[in-house]
Formats: structure tokens, C-alpha cells, sequence
């Protein structure tokens, strides 16, 4: 079955974006290959892509950062020639960019104006203030124009990103990986904004490589395989998982566990009462006691910001820190990381840019950064360069690098590219432990599945892993014991067995704790509780279901009353079980206790879902003339059963 | 319709090896055309002026020798920024480096530090270019220690460190060792000369006044051995790993305080050196005024070589040409506006490097679609 050129009745509906037969070619690279891409009013479009597919080129090119080697761009049936972004965005089409791009210490409304003609000379900041609260009601959008940027969230300055355009009069906007910077909760509240936006008429194209979030979000999609189009235009609803892997990946993906047949050796990794610091000296991390054993995979869940980076850290020599930590017998707490590595540490940081490459150096300088001092490429004081360029050349194409050759500075990778360098570099070292960050994050289901078998293959040679991830599904698929972080603290490690992903949940938002301790870690949020003025149903109704509590301020995010009360009863529990003395019977209880609540909330989510809101009036009859929009191009595609 | 447009588009491929080059010669060659034509404005023929400057700076043995002269110091301050630029440090401190290294030099004959009489010349000039290292070292030690343990601005620091040599080499000339109340010390006794060409006019008479002194070869040598250390050594790798991103350059297990002191220390010595080839090959004796801003031209002279050794050498002998042929006009600000003019171009032609132009018509597209 073909995917390209579904039938479309453009004679009725003009496309607001077309992209027809785009080539875009980079020295040694095909970019795109005769591409076409079209948006229409009100919809959701969705990239799909591996890393280096082409997604983000494609969407460079609608928005002038590139030029095309060949092919068109028509907006609004006008055919178009951006010089720059500034040129597109006057043509209503703008971009929120990965990384972003925000003045951290201006306001909301300081960034939003910024770089426009308007203001000439004289600031009213109250009344640009005002422009963009009203604007943000408008799409839904909830943040404060006097706040700086700094005091935000990485979802709110997403935000202030998005305002930024529309505020600029957007009507196409293109969100590149939108949700790889957020929590999963926040991810839930941007396809809101997003699916709000829709209903009002703009039109969205949502660069993505996570299969569930396309199949939540979009209406349609496009998918690109190696710069082609595998798929053009089509309706994401009837396609399954399997199916739009295997477009994108060219070959089917497994989703499936892979846990250690053996059994694990010797302990060689050991924290004994480890604190730390973090960058604003408060304390991140509370006495840690962890132990990795030969041939294991031990996994840290977490929310963000929990002390997993601080672990990390400490572990490779980047921070100091209070206790012990005893790799192969010897205390490498508080030693360079030059010590560590010598012992046979590889570390695959979570900031691949900023820490774990040399952008502007060569892929050959940037592999030997670690054993540059070591035979052959070293010789006494003397680097040879010879050598260094075999090994790289060697990595390169063991490890699958995508670069026109060993010279290219490291910036010019993509990001799986750059990552794939990262690994060959600090696995090709045949390392005792590896201490893995976020590995996978922002890769694509291709690139994730080589990342992780690399790490198991590395696993069963007998190499220790201790991987840290806030994706809890790779967690659970790799690891062979997980060890749950909340505000510093290991609130409990769970064995292969009884390790399920509602328990580590609610252990990751401060709910549970299974090590024994008298304390929830999150203690204040109880202690609040009794305050608050407001009825608890009240304020439950408002929350959506299975609030997370914010890890930077828990304090000020009030939770949803069975959640409480199951918070409660667990103290209670905890409480009696402790005077029995009988540890066993308590995680008896917790499990069933757990069980019942996640009953309550199931229960409850099918109640909630007809509650959603109506659509409110004007979008409504925007959304009608979507719906026939999409009626008219997918024909008896569309799916009869209404919302989706 | 519309005009063509251009543009700037950034570049996404590696630009070929020969393109700095030609872009660097280009730029040189159009700053003496706007030098010629704002010449020619003012009434004088550009093509006679050039021709004077050339003359004056290589129509004779004695007049390019007299360019290397200048070029000396330059070349070994340029090469010891070059190396600290690398690494992204911002030593603008040479000048006061370069000072430091000619007062500590100094001591071998004003205290003196050896017998003067009795030991042998390559001894004493050893000794001499050794304690002008270390001056210069010791003195670059300062913002390097600051930076590395404090994270005290290196430019400030280097910049402020300027003028308190200035006044402690002072104290020493006018209080200590005047000549005669005059603002410099005696002349150094022979021993302390670096030999010149113009020593050997009894065997080859063509060298008679010829004042190139064996300075120049401390700055070849030196550009030999920073090449090496740059682009063969482990240290000058992990200097321009530390350089491109500190952060993994610790990450990969670097020292970055201990380096960063070292690197300074480096980059002193050399333009410490600078200031012992200055006072023992050409000045002969300390005094106030040693330096024609030596520190300075070194800064610009890094950055226009793009911080490469061998191209120091280059830039460094422009340099000096220019200096040396300003003696041959009036008003002798011509060779510096020349020197503005090719310090503009050179570093505006990076452009060049990281953009290309691209002529675009809108218009053209949409008629085509159109039809």
C-alpha cells in the first residue's frame, strides 16, 4: 500500500502552505529529496522522522533558514522566496525552535517584543503587557507577561515562545520536537494549546518522532525516511504503532523487554552515604546508598531535577561531594574525572552539546578526547594525528556516524549523529561501568533501539550500566533493578519482580516510599494541606487527573483529593505497620492500597471524559468547516466517530 | 521587474583551504586601494607614495633589515597571544609582559648578576633570555592564577597589570640605576648585546650598519615550537579542546586551572623574550620608552595571522615593513591609517568565510508560477 499523493480535492480547499518538490542538497548529503508537503486551515501536521531524516531541514526551508537547491513554496497560493525568518514570518508562518531562543533576564512581554519596529523609542511595557495577557487568554494559554525568564519552567518559556509568534501574527506555526524539553504532564497541556490553536483556524506542523504523541495530537501526517517522503498527507487516525515505525524506520521495530538472563557479578560501584550541592548550593542530594553490580543495568527514575544530574556528577568526578564512593575499591568521591576515567568510567552526559562534544572541533578531535593520552595515538608527548584519523575512521563507520568524513566539526552533526559519535566514543573504550544520562532523549525510534542495544550488548559483556532516564518504558525495558529518586533521596529500589510502573509513578512524585523510612519525602506537602482554605473536592475538580507534583515547588502544587487521601491512608498504613514491626505485611498493604486507588482513578477517568468542554462558539463553526476541510481531502477516510 | 537582490547565506559546506588565504591577500591588497584613493584625494599620486614605501621598507639590505628589526618582537608577542587566543584567554597583557621580561633581563647586566667582564658572551646572553622568560612568565602568572582560581577577568587584569610595570620599571631607571639623572640606565657593557650582522662587517663588507640582530631567530625558533606544540602535541590539543568548549574539555578529564595558569605563563614568556631581544639587540640598556605599543600591534597581529604560527611571521614583517616606512613619508600617520584599513578589511573578510552572496529575483518565481 502506497502512502504518497493521497487523493486530494484541491479544487475547493486551498492548501495555506505548500511545499512542492523540494531538493535541498548539503555538501555530501541529500537533505530532501523532491518533498512535498502540504497544510491546510485547522489542521495538525505531523513530521514524523528518524534523526537526520530530513524533518527539521524540510521545516528550515518554509521558514527561510534554508534555501532549497530546487523545488517551490507556495503560501496562500502565492509562490514565496524567504530570505530569512523575518521574511516568512511576515507571511504568517513562524517557528518554535528546539532549543530556545529568550532573553533570560527580560519579562515575557520584553522577549514577545523584541526585535519588532514597534515599539520606536519610548517603552509602554503596561501596555504591551496588557496585549499579550489578552493574547494569551486568547489561545488558552496561561503565563504572566511580567515574569522574567528565568523564573520559568521550561514549559512556560515554551510558551512565551509560541506567543512570540503569534504575536507576530502567525497563522502556520511549526513546533520542532515541542515536547523532547518537557515532562510528560506538560507535554498533555501543550497538545492542549495546540489542539485550541487548531480550532481556531491556524495551522500546525508538529516535528516529532514519538509514535504516541502523533497519533494524540495530529490530524494528518507526512513521514520521511532518509530525505523521502514515505508517507504524504495522511490521516493519522487507522494507522497503527507498527505501522508508522515501519514507515519511518524502514523496518520493523521491536518493543519488547530485554532484562538479563544472568545472573550479576561482583559489586563494583558503591555509594555510601553520598550528599551534595547543587549549582545554587542547596542541597541535592541526601546520604545516597547505591550499589551496581557486573553485568546489571540499574536504572534511576525520576522526575526532572530530582538530583539525578547531581548523582551523576558526583559519580564521574564533575561535583563535589559528602561520603564515599568506591569504584573497584578505591574512593573516587571528590577526584578529577580524569581519575575516573582512568578506572575504566565512561559517561554519557545528558547535554550532548555543551558537555559531551566540541562543536566546532573535527568528529576526529572530538572521538579521542578521552584516550588521547593512550597508545597509538598518543606517543609520549606527541599526538599523531595518523593514528587519530584511523580510529575515528574506524568508529565512524562502525558506530554508523553520518558525516561526509572524519574532518566534519562536530557541530554540523545531526543529533543522533552526534550522539552515535558520543557512544562509539565512550563504549569503543571497552569501559567497567558506563554511567548513561537520558541516552536516548530526542533520538528516534531507529536511533533509540541502536543506543539500547549497545548498552545491553555492553551489559552482557559484564560492563555495569547505572542509566538514568525520565522515559519510565526504557527504563522498564532495560534495567534489571530500578531505583526511584525524589527530592534527593532514593525512596526505593524495586527489583525486577515487583517492579510496575504505577508503583515507580507514584514513588516518583513523592507519594510512596519503600525503604522503610518514617518520612514521605514530600512530608510539607501534608503538612500544607490543613491550611488551604478552599474545600478539597473544589480544588479537585480543577486539577486534571493525577496532578505530578511539581519537583522545583511542591509546596505550591496542591494535589487532587484521592490522591491525598491515598496519601494518607499510606502515612496511616505506614504508621501501623511501623509499630508492628512488620515490613512485609506493610508492602502487602501499600500494593493493595495502590491497586484500589488506581481502580478509583480509572473509574474516574471515564466519568471525566464526556465532561470535556464544549467547543465554544465561534471555534465551533470552525471546527465544522474543518471537519469538512478534511471530508473533502480524505474522502471515506474520515473517520465517522467524530472527535478525536 | 523587481531588481535582483543579494544576500548573505550562511554556509553550510567546509569552506575549500586555499579560501582564507586568498580572502586574507585580498583584503590586504584592497586596503592599500582605499589607502590610494583616499592618498590620491588629498593630492598626492598613490603609485609614487607605495612605491616610496616599498622602497623604504625592502629597496635595501639595511632597510628590511631594519623591517626585521620591528618584526622580531612582534613575531614572539604574536605567537605568545596566538597560543593564549586558542584557548580563549584573553591576555592583552603582553605589553606589560614584554616589559616585565625586559626589566628582569636587565638585571643580568645592571646589578650585575654575573661578572660582566669575565663571562663569556653565550652565557650571559643565555642567562639573560632565560630571566626574560621567566619575567614575562611570572608576570603572566598573575592573571592566570587570578582566572583560574577566582575567575577574575583576564582582560581587565592584563590590562591594569600594563601600567604598574610601567611605573615599577620606572622607579629602577630614574631612582636606581639612572644614567646621569637621564631617564635610561647606562648602556649595557658588550657582553650583553646579541650579536648583529653589522659585528661580522670585517669579513663581509655588505654587513657594515646592518643592525638584524640574532632576535629574529628566537622568533623563528619559537614559531617552530608553538606549531609543534599546537598541532602535534597532546598539550596543544587539550589547549584547543579547553579553547573550543571547556566544559567537555573537563568532562574528558582536563585540568583546566592548572592549564590555564600554564598557558598564560607561556604566552608571558614569550613576549618576556620580546623584551629581552628588544633591550639586549637593539636599545642596549633599559629605559622608559622601549616599546612602540609592541604588546598591542602583538594582540592585532594574532588575530590578522587567525592565530597560526607561521602566519605570525607573516603579519609581523607587514607590520614592521609599515612601521619602518613611515619613517620615509610625512605625515607618517599614512602607514598607520594603512594599518587601520588592513586590520578593518582583514577581519571584516571572515564574512567571507561564513557567508556567501547569493543573487535572488523574486520576481522571476512568480511569474513562473503564474504561467
Amino acid at each position: 500500500m502506497s502512502y504518497l499523493e493521497p487523493k486530494a480535492d484541491s479544487a475547493t480547499v486551498e492548501p495555506v502552505v505548500e511545499l512542492r518538490d523540494i531538493v535541498l542538497r548539503f555538501p555530501g548529503v541529500l537533505a530532501n529529496d523532491h518533498v512535498n508537503f502540504k497544510m491546510y486551515p485547522g489542521e495538525i501536521h505531523a513530521l514524523l522522522g528518524e534523526n537526520g531524516a530530513g524533518k527539521s531541514s524540510l521545516m528550515n526551508v518554509l521558514i527561510g533558514l534554508y534555501r532549497p537547491t530546487s523545488g517551490q513554496i507556495i503560501i496562500n497560493g502565492e509562490a514565496v522566496s524567504f530570505n530569512s525568518p523575518k521574511d516568512a514570518i511576515a507571511k504568517g508562518v513562524g517557528m518554535v525552535h528546539q532549543h530556545f531562543m529568550l532573553v533570560q533576564n527580560q519579562t515575557v512581554t520584553e522577549n514577545i517584543i523584541l526585535g519588532l519596529d514597534q515599539p520606536r523609542f519610548f517603552l509602554n511595557l503596561k501596555k504591551y503587557d496588557e496585549e499579550v495577557r489578552q493574547l494569551a487568554e486568547s489561545v488558552g494559554v496561561n503565563i504572566d507577561p511580567t515574569a522574567k525568564i528565568w523564573q520559568l519552567s521550561v514549559g512556560e518559556q515554551q510558551r512565551v515562545e509560541i506567543l512570540k509568534i503569534l504575536y507576530r501574527g502567525a497563522q502556520i506555526l511549526i513546533m520542532d520536537e515541542p515536547t523532547a524539553v518537557l515532562a510528560p504532564q506538560e507535554a498533555e497541556e501543550l497538545m492542549e494549546t495546540l489542539r485550541g490553536m487548531a480550532r481556531q483556524g491556524k495551522s500546525i506542523a508538529f516535528i516529532s518522532h514519538k509514535l504516541n504523541e502523533v497519533r494524540a495530537v495530529a490530524d494528518r501526517l507526512t513521514i520521511l525516511r532518509r530525505g523521502q517522503a514515505t508517507a504524504e498527507g495522511v490521516p493519522v487516525e487507522g494507522m497503527s504503532r507498527e505501522q508508522l515505525a515501519t514507515l519511518m524506520v524502514g523496518r520493523e521495530v521491536i518493543f519488547n523487554q530485554r532484562r538479563s538472563d544472568k545472573e550479576p557479578g561482583e559489586v563494583i560501584l558503591k555509594l555510601e552515604n553520598v550528599s551534595a550541592l547543587n549549582n545554587k548550593n542547596l542541597p541535592a542530594l541526601h546520604n545516597i546508598n547505591l550499589e551496581l553490580r557486573q553485568g546489571e543495568i540499574l536504572g534511576i527514575a525520576g522526575v526532572a531535577g530530582n538530583g539525578q544530574s547531581e548523582l551523576v556528577e558526583c559519580v564521574t568526578g564533575l561535583r563535589s561531594c559528602q561520603g564515599k564512593i568506591i569504584l573497584n575499591g578505591e574512593n573516587i568521591a571528590n577526584k578529577s574525572p580524569r581519575f575516573s576515567i582512568a578506572q575504566g568510567l565512561s559517561h554519557i552526559p545528558e547535554d550532548r552539546i555543551g558537555v559531551g562534544s566540541a562543536p566546532n572541533l573535527s568528529i576526529t578531535k572530538n572521538v579521542i578526547m578521552k584516550n588521547y593520552r593512550e597508545k597509538p595515538i598518543s606517543k609520549h608527548w606527541q599526538l599523531d594525528y595518523k593514528a587519530a584519523k584511523t580510529h575515528a575512521e574506524g568508529l565512524k563507520s562502525s558506530y554508523d556516524i553520518i558525516a561526509p568524513n572524519v574532518e566534519t566539526q562536530a557541530r554540523k552533526l545531526s543529533g543522533g549523529n552526534l550522539q552515535k559519535l558520543i557512544l562509539a566514543r565512550e563504549l569503543s573504550s571497552v569501559p567497567q561501568i558506563v554511567v548513561a544520562m537520558q541516552p536516548t532523549r530526542g533520538l528516534d525510534v531507529g536511533a533509540i533501539e541502536g543506543v539500547q542495544e549497545l548498552l545491553i550488548g555492553r551489559r552482557d559483556e559484564g560492563c555495569a550500566i547505572l542509566l538514568v532516564s525520565e522515559e519510565l518504558d526504557e527504563l522498564m525495558r532495560l534495567s534489571d533493578r530500578i531505583a526511584v529518586m525524589y527530592e534527593g533521596e532514593i525512596v526505593g529500589i524495586m527489583e525486577d519482580e515487583d517492579a510496575d510502573i504505577q508503583t515507580i509513578g507514584l514513588m516518583m512524585t513523592g507519594s510512596l516510599r519503600m525503604d522503610g523510612k518514617e518520612d514521605l519525602p514530600g512530608h510539607n506537602l501534608l503538612q500544607k494541606e490543613p491550611e488551604t482554605e478552599a474545600p478539597a473536592d473544589e480544588k479537585a475538580e480543577s486539577q486534571p487527573p493525577l496532578a505530578m507534583a511539581d519537583p522545583i515547588e511542591p509546596e505550591e502544587a496542591p494535589l487532587q483529593e484521592p490522591l491525598q487521601t491515598f496519601i494518607d491512608d499510606a502515612k496511616t498504613a505506614q504508621e501501623e505497620t511501623l509499630a508492628s514491626e512488620d515490613p512485609k505485611n506493610f508492602k502487602q498493604e501499600v500494593n493493595e492500597r495502590i491497586e484500589k486507588f488506581f481502580d478509583s482513578i480509572e473509574e474516574q477517568d471515564v466519568e471525566e471524559k464526556p465532561a470535556k468542554p464544549d467547543l465554544p462558539e465561534r471555534p465551533l463553526t470552525e471546527a465544522e468547516e474543518k471537519e469538512r476541510v478534511l471530508r473533502k481531502v480524505l474522502g471515506d477516510k474520515y473517520p465517522e466517530d467524530g472527535e478525536k | 521587474m523587481s531588481l535582483p537582490k543579494i544576500s548573505l547565506v550562511r554556509r553550510t559546506e567546509d569552506v575549500p583551504k586555499w579560501m582564507p588565504l586568498v580572502t586574507t591577500l585580498g583584503a590586504v591588497l584592497l586596503a592599500f586601494v582605499i589607502g590610494g584613493i583616499i592618498l590620491k584625494s588629498i593630492g598626492a599620486n598613490p603609485f609614487y607614495i607605495y612605491g616610496y614605501f616599498f622602497k623604504g621598507a625592502f629597496g635595501s639590505l639595511g632597510s628590511f633589515s631594519d623591517v626585521m628589526v620591528k618584526a622580531s618582537p612582534l613575531i614572539l608577542i604574536g605567537l605568545g597571544c596566538s597560543l593564549a587566543f586558542r584557548m580563549r584567554l584573553w591576555n592583552i597583557g603582553a605589553e606589560g609582559q614584554f616589559f616585565m621580561g625586559a626589566f628582569f633581563a636587565s638585571l643580568v647586566p645592571l646589578v650585575p648578576l654575573v661578572p660582566m667582564e669575565t663571562t663569556p658572551k653565550i652565557v650571559v646572553l643565555t642567562l639573560m633570555g632565560f630571566l626574560g622568560m621567566i619575567g614575562g612568565a611570572l608576570y603572566g602568572f598573575i592573571p592566570g592564577y587570578l582566572k583560574a582560581k577566582f575567575n577574575i577577568n583576564e582582560i581587565i587584569v592584563t590590562l591594569m597589570l600594563n601600567y604598574i610595570v610601567v611605573f615599577w620599571n620606572n622607579y629602577w631607571i630614574f631612582g636606581k640605576w639612572s644614567d646621569s639623572g637621564f631617564q635610561m640606565t647606562k648602556t649595557f657593557p658588550k657582553a650583553a648585546w646579541l650579536p648583529r650582522l653589522a659585528d661580522l662587517a670585517g669579513q663581509y663588507k655588505v654587513f657594515s650598519g646592518i643592525t638584524l640582530h640574532a632576535g629574529v631567530l628566537f622568533g623563528l625558533l619559537a614559531a617552530l615550537i608553538v606549531h609543534i606544540i599546537l598541532n602535534n602535541s597532546n598539550w596543544g590539543y587539550m589547549i584547543n579542546l579547553i579553547g573550543d568548549n571547556p566544559r567537555a574539555a573537563r568532562y574528558a578529564g582536563a585540568d583546566i586551572a592548572k592549564n590555564t595558569i600554564l598557558v598564560f605563563m607561556l604566552s608571558g614568556a614569550l613576549a618576556g623574550l620580546a623584551g629581552m631581544v628588544e633591550v639586549s639587540g637593539v636599545v642596549h640598556r633599559l629605559q622608559e620608552r622601549i616599546s612602540t605599543s609592541y604588546g598591542f600591534s602583538g594582540v592585532i597581529v594574532a588575530w590578522l595571522a587567525k592565530l597560526n604560527p607561521w602566519a605570525v611571521i607573516v603579519v609581523s614583517i607587514l607590520f614592521g615593513a609599515l612601521i619602518v616606512a613611515s619613517r620615509e613619508i610625512q605625515p607618517s600617520g599614512i602607514s598607520f591609517l594603512l594599518q587601520g584599513i588592513i586590520l578593518f578589511l582583514v577581519i571584516s573578510s571572515d564574512v567571507l568565510l561564513k557567508y556567501k552572496f547569493q543573487l535572488t529575483r523574486s520576481a522571476k518565481v512568480k511569474d513562473e508560477v503564474a504561467a
